[in-house]
């Protein structure tokens, strides 16, 4: 028995061996096959001096496209249009997720040219090349667009004095438009005409707005009950509590797992919001808790997810809103029923004093970077296709479409042709046209303007196609909206004699950790908890000041300050490195 | 009948009558849900039958480019890869049972120790590179060939077999080989059943392995290609919400609402793998009672 147990064994470890030798085999093949294919590459290499358009293969590593589409070569007109122009086949990764790129990190497996968040950069140092060498032959739209302080900046910031990473959407001159108010009161527009327009000038305005609303209309177009506002906790009290008055106030809230700082869009000064008894994120709290005793809140508020909320939303069944992008949906569900001049303020909150106004600079770029991998058997082809995404015709081609065929340019005016009007009528476009789906790819910041003019790159932002959108009957909303304030166009309604200010806060987050030391960790774990569940207590408490003190004196107990002073010392740092 | 085991019975009848209506109406009102008007299921109006009945979601899904394809990769890794996790499971099963083979606990448990221990992501990836494995049709089938879950359950169904039955067959001039085909294996039916569904439930419903390292389209499985539909769905969804295209095209568009896409895609996975658990049932039932009662 046992010499046959020891044949059957031997049997199958050879079995095992002949496996193993053959996977080995066909590893070393495709080795050998990926040289082959590779073989002409460096040919095209030397040739790339003579023939600069050998075709080659290129990998991509993308940001999130705009138009979520399968990884592999991409079917669009706009990307067939760079294949051909360059000459190159772009297998482009199109799911970048962080489980990935931490996998391929790891293998050292680098697509030739990553487009990553900044936050990554570290971890990739040491597996990309220098860019700079490169410029002067293969980055001259880099070199002409880019200014050379942006430049250094990210030499000296993320490269060790070489230009391994270049960030992307960088403002040259500022964005055409203002920054939208994304966090304000949303009400629906129809019923806020028949209260006679009134005047929102604080919270408690915007709810006493709200709450007549419900009285003249309880239900809505289907006989459904209206909610006040719909809310939702499985993205954590933040959502409630980070947004609107905050940026009454001019600020932002920056600083790990808490967003302990609260920071001033303009003078960057900053305190701990928890302890400063009149932050935004409390003052948000307080909104809450008024709506709440209004009996204006969803019920449903402090169990549903966030799917279910904009469920509510997109079926009318919620009368208003403090986040704008939970609205929009409102106003199609509207216009299945072929209703256009009523419905929401989806563009922009209803004016209020104390609104803060500004454009968003982005000078030193927003949140990628791109890099070229020390793999990469075509370094100088990646670079001329980076430099591709820097031009003003790559930008003007990713944003608008391909010239002549999508768009015009007459005499210095910029044009959408009919077929992209046509082609714009498709709710697929970005998938199938390409229009904006490599927005997130583009070097140039695409609200701003065509380098030296006053032409915007994304030809959207051109008054004279507002002015043809407006015209369209399904913006009858918007149009009223629009000339009630006599705006300009839509997201620019005058904000009562404020002036727009200007933020460079974007540039500080690459400057910030991108995580706490552990010590710091656990208590901001520990707050995050807590407050997940008080708030919501906060909200629903009959006296809203004493449970306010109560969740402070807890905040203390469990460690804030040392969050703060943690988040303080970095901010310093960081505000240093930025000036 | 006597009257009280009458009413014994219709009580014992309604009460399962309700457990089955349980069971079966999240399924149910997925297909509804699939086949109603996006807005309609939104609204709560969809409860018992189709709102609005339509079949454009299908529509869309079965004109996806590529799906007859990814079709076939699915329905090749669920059967190759069971066969072959069947094939090398059993083997290893019947081997580990024997107490003559040197090192047997070992195997067995080095084996076992897999089901607890799970090295995480990246050092699976890096393995099925160094393996070469990456854009392979084998990088779906030859990890998964043995099955620590799978030996356990045919290892202990194999050593609740008696002995005699095997030494018989030697005393005969059967090889182990054919004693396992021809004898134990035959024996080890219901288990082997039961595991060859669970297995192949698996593979069918696998994506991952496709996501992380296979980019070829043509090695796409069926899971990926929907799961990538249904992102261009949910992204088309938040550009409509968010003003990015125009509201006019997007009105009444009722491949728009992303859980219409989610149910549909749910009918169209699950339906093909559901159609397994009919056949295989009596074997299922004995092999998942494997271990439960003793004597």
């Amino acid at each position: 028995m046992k010499r046959r147990m020891g044949k059957w064994s031997t049997v199958i470890l050879i079995a095992a061996l002949a496996f193993n030798t053959a996977c080995a085999n066909n590893n070393r093949e495709q080795k050998n096959n990926n040289a082959g294919e590779q073989a002409p590459t460096n040919q095209g290499e030397t040739g790339a001096q003579e023939n600069p358009r050998e075709k080659v293969g290129l990998s991509f590593w993308a940001a999130e496209l705009w138009a979520s589409s399968p990884p592999g070569r991409q079917e669009d007109p706009i990307m067939k249009h760079i294949e051909e122009k360059f000459n190159i086949e772009l297998d482009m990764e199109t799911q970048p997720s962080d489980e990935k790129l931490a996998a391929i990190l790891a293998t050292n497996d680098l697509k030739d040219i990553m487009v990553i968040p900044k936050k990554n950069f570290d971890q990739m140092k040491s597996l990309v090349i220098d860019m700079e060498p490169l410029l002067e032959k293969y980055g001259q739209d880099i070199k002409k667009n880019i200014s050379p302080e942006t430049i250094s900046y990210y030499k000296e910031m993320f490269g060790d004095g070489q230009l391994k990473f270049l960030g992307s959407e960088i403002s040259t001159d500022g964005p055409v438009l203002p920054e939208t108010i994304w966090a304000g009161p949303y009400v629906r527009w129809d019923y806020y005409k028949e209260l006679g327009y009134p005047a929102i000038e604080t919270p408690d305005d915007y709810i006493k707005v709200v709450a007549d609303m419900k009285k003249l209309h309880p239900n809505n177009e289907d006989g459904k009950p209206y909610h006040g506002f719909s809310l939702w906790l499985d993205w954590g009290y933040g959502i409630l509590a980070d947004h609107w008055n905050v940026r009454r106030q001019g600020a932002e809230v920056i600083g790990g797992l808490t967003n302990i700082l609260q920071i001033d869009r303009e003078s960057f000064e900053y305190f701990n919001k928890y302890t400063n008894e009149n932050s935004g994120f409390w003052a948000d709290l307080d909104f809450w808790n008024k709506a709440n005793k209004a009996g204006l809140i969803d019920p449903d508020s402090w169990t549903q997810k966030y799917d279910q909320a904009v469920q509510k939303y997109n079926t009318g069944q919620v009368l208003a809103t403090y986040i704008n992008w939970v609205i929009g949906g409102s106003n199609s569900y509207l216009q299945s029923k072929k209703i256009y001049d009523k419905g929401w303020t989806a563009d922009n909150p209803i004016p209020m004093s104390g609104e803060n106004y500004y454009y968003n600079t982005a000078n030193k770029g927003q949140n990628f970077v791109y890099a070229i991998s020390k793999d990469s058997k075509n370094p100088e082809r990646a670079m001329e296709l980076i430099n591709y995404f820097y031009s003003v015709e790559g930008v003007l081609t990713i944003i608008n479409g391909i010239e002549g065929q999508d768009w015009v340019n007459e005499n210095g005016e910029y044009t959408y042709t009919d077929t992209y009007f046509e082609n714009e009528k498709d709710a697929e476009n970005a998938l199938k046209f390409g229009y904006r789906k490599y927005a997130n790819q583009s070097g140039l910041d695409i609200t701003g303007f065509i380098p030296g003019t006053k032409n915007p790159l994304d030809f959207r932002n051109n008054q004279s196609y507002m002015e043809i959108q407006l015209e369209k009957p399904e913006n009858a909303l918007k149009k009223e909206i629009t000339s009630y304030y006599n705006a300009e166009f839509p997201n620019k309604i005058p904000p009562k004699g404020q002036e727009y200010g200007k933020t460079r806060i974007a540039e500080l987050s690459p400057l910030l950790p991108p995580s706490e030391p552990d010590e710091i960790k656990l208590i901001s774990d520990r707050i995050v908890n807590y407050l997940n569940q008080e708030v919501i207590k906060l909200i629903l408490a009959d006296d809203f000041v004493a449970h306010k003190a109560k969740i402070i004196k807890e905040l203390e107990k469990m460690g804030i300050d040392k969050v703060y002073t943690f988040w303080d010392g970095e901010m310093q740092k960081a505000l240093s490195e930025l000036n | 009948m006597k009257k009280r085991d009458y009413t014994f019975q219709m009580i014992n009848a309604t009460i399962f009558l309700f457990f089955a209506f349980l069971c079966i109406y999240p399924f149910y009102y997925i297909f509804i849900a699939s086949v109603s008007d996006a807005q309609a299921v939104a609204m709560g109006e969809v409860l018992y039958f189709p709102v609005g009945f339509h079949l454009d979601n299908f529509k869309s899904v079965l004109k996806l480019d590529g799906i007859l394809m990814a079709f076939g990769i699915s329905a090749a890794r669920t059967i190759i890869g069971t066969a072959l996790m069947l094939f090398f499971s059993i083997m290893l099963a019947y081997v580990v049972t024997k107490n003559i083979l040197p090192g047997r606990k070992w195997i067995y448990r080095a084996t076992v120790i897999t089901l607890f221990f799970n090295a995480g992501l990246i050092p699976w990836f890096v393995i099925m590179k160094t393996l070469s494995l990456n854009n392979t049709f084998w990088l779906y089938v030859l990890p998964g060939m043995i099955s620590p879950f799978a030996v356990i359950l045919i290892k202990t169904y194999m050593e609740s077999i008696s002995t005699a039955l095997e030494e018989s067959a030697l005393v005969d001039g059967a090889g182990y080989f054919t004693i396992l085909w021809r004898i134990t294996a035959p024996v080890c039916l219901p288990v082997i059943a039961a595991v060859a569904v669970f297995n192949a439930v698996s593979q069918w419903n696998a994506w991952q392995d496709n996501f992380f390292l296979v980019s070829n389209p043509n090695l796409q499985t069926l899971q990926l290609m929907l799961y990538n539909y249904l992102q261009q769905a949910e992204s088309l969804a938040r550009a409509a919400m968010q003003g990015n295209i125009n509201l006019e095209n997007v009105a009444g568009n009722k491949q728009l609402d992303s859980f219409s896409i989610k149910t549909t895609i749910t009918m169209v996975t699950v339906f093909p793998i559901i159609l397994v658990y009919p056949f295989m049932q009596k074997f299922i039932v004995k092999g998942i009672m494997l271990g439960s009662v003793k004597g």
